[in-house]
């Protein structure tokens, strides 16, 4: 079975005003990202923009095996106050029964059942669909305005694959239950101060 | 980026981003908001790969994926193909 759907969560609105959390600029780069995706690889998506309300109704009607979830970029503490209970019960039912979720960034942190910040103590998420913990950030910041650096870093697939991406503070994940997918580019690793932890900074 | 299993669905987490190309945000606001941070913008948006490398890399993620079952396996590359 094909994937279809595209949905792209664009974040809760409250009283007809968007609930900060989400950022828009990857939402930006998400829409160009997808419409390449369709123009260019000549692929057959129908691309949905959901807010968080009716993202709950959209995932009701749609067919878990043919539907892809996007969660947008945004610091994880403060999205994930945005969700209900109800939404999260029905985001994780709809994936336990084929859907696929894509989440970026401080997205793909709140997803997990454990995150931590800098030497913060470790939060427990709401979210139970990674079941190990999120790490981060790979170049945290001296300056006590900002906690990060944006960096651009070098990533493999484990085909070998090579692309250059925006680290926007970076991270890692940590589970005995995943599999990995792509790797920071070893010289990131040494880079950055983490070759002596190899296996959580990978 | 890692790849979890959720009951028959699956979760890919990135904590990198394959959606910007540096010119999403605004300098501006960022420089007020934060005074201390010493990006060099011009140099990200020029070592960033261009948006063709960026799809390409996010299709060959969703296809490279292996499962413990060989029919889901087979099953989830077709899907993640069409993608």
């Amino acid at each position: 079975m094909s994937i279809t759907n595209v949905l792209i969560y664009t974040g809760h609105k409250i009283s007809g005003r968007l609930a900060p959390g989400l950022y828009p600029e990857s939402l930006k780069g998400i829409r160009t990202m997808f419409n390449h995706i369709i123009k260019e690889h000549n692929r057959n998506l129908e691309l949905y923009e959901v807010c968080g309300r009716e993202l709950y109704h959209k995932l009701e009607k749609i067919d878990p095996a043919k539907t892809l979830l996007i969660l947008p970029a945004g610091p994880s503490s403060v999205l994930e106050k945005n969700f209900s209970q109800k939404e999260i019960d029905r985001i994780e039912m709809v994936i336990s029964k084929g859907m696929t979720l894509f989440g970026i960034c401080g997205s793909a942190m709140m997803i997990a059942k454990n995150r931590t910040w800098l030497k913060n103590p470790t939060k427990k998420g709401r979210f139970s669909l990674f079941n190990g913990e999120a790490i981060a950030p790979m170049s945290p910041s001296a300056f006590k305005s900002a906690s990060f650096y944006h960096r651009v870093v070098t990533l493999y697939l484990t085909s070998g694959f090579k692309v250059n991406l925006l680290l926007s503070g970076g991270g890692s994940f940590i589970s005995t239950q995943s599999q990995t997918l792509a790797t920071y580019a070893p010289f990131e690793i040494i880079r950055y101060g983490k070759d002596k932890d190899k296996n959580t900074w990978n | 980026m890692v790849l979890s299993s959720f009951g028959k669905g699956r979760v890919i987490l990135s904590v990198v981003h394959p959606e910007y190309d540096g010119n999403e945000f605004n300098l501006e606001k960022l420089k007020a908001a934060f005074p201390e941070r010493t990006e060099n913008w011009e140099q990200i948006r020029k070592k960033i790969s261009p948006v063709k490398d960026r799809a390409e890399f996010l299709l060959n993620l969703f296809l490279l994926k292996s499962h413990p079952k060989k029919e889901e396996r087979c099953s989830f590359f077709h899907s993640l193909s069409q993608l």
